[in-house]
């Protein structure tokens, strides 16, 4: 979707396992949106796979977890990590969702990743971005 | 699929490492037990399957989604401020 373009290899993520249903899917460059908390995840193989990422605590700022520890070993996390939601843009774009249950986590340091299934987590894989009433009195013009 | 018929507290092995328990059966609710690797994934199905439906829908967003999100995005920056 960008045609050509040149990432840095700090932005290549090596997602050993891929993501549920994108199993073959194993490496992703990051792509920032500029300003903005979005980013695009994008297949380094696959040019017409992308995903918009944003970092769910700019709109649910109590969001948090416990990364299992398997999890945690497997992304030999030690100190940084970085975590993203994916974003599903709705038909009714004010309707538009993030996965909180299953987030993307990151080991900038390592430039490994993995899409985490939280267990026991009451998060839903559609948790509305702007929940109901946030923005209605802008699809009234202001 | 391979069949197998199990009581309470048997199990079952699959590949040297996995152990598939029987912990219990209450009515049609089965409490299994699962020992495996670290390394090994393991899901409810269903839960599975919804992640893997939420990741196929939010694959490659349309360029006019994506700008009519931007846009919403904006507005709604500007009435924060």
């Amino acid at each position: 979707m960008w045609g050509e373009i040149d990432v840095r290899d700090e932005n290549v993520y090596r997602f050993s396992k891929g993501l549920p249903g994108f199993d073959e899917e194993t490496e992703f460059a990051l792509i920032p949106w500029e300003d903005t908390p979005f980013i695009y995840l994008q297949s380094t193989k696959e040019p017409e796979l992308s995903f918009l990422l944003v970092s769910p605590f700019v709109f649910t700022p109590d969001y948090s977890f416990e990364l299992p520890e398997a999890d945690r070993t497997e992304l030999e996390i030690s100190e940084e990590v970085t975590v993203y939601s994916i974003v599903t843009i709705q038909a009714e774009v004010s309707k538009s969702t993030m996965n909180l249950l299953a987030p993307v986590v990151l080991n900038p340091s390592k430039r490994i990743g993995k899409q985490v299934v939280l267990h026991q987590s009451s998060y839903a894989t559609r948790h509305e971005i702007w929940p109901a009433g946030d923005t209605n009195s802008v699809k009234g013009g202001v | 699929m391979l069949v197998l018929s199990r009581k309470k507290g048997e199990s079952i092995i699959i590949q040297d490492h996995i152990e598939v328990t029987v912990l219990a059966v209450e009515g049609d609710t089965v409490r299994i037990g699962i020992a495996a690797p670290k390394h090994i994934d393991i899901f409810r199905q269903e839960v599975y399957a919804s992640i893997q439906e939420a990741n196929r829908e939010s694959a490659t967003p349309l360029a006019p989604n994506v700008k009519a999100f931007m846009e919403l995005l904006r507005e709604t920056e500007n009435k924060k401020k």
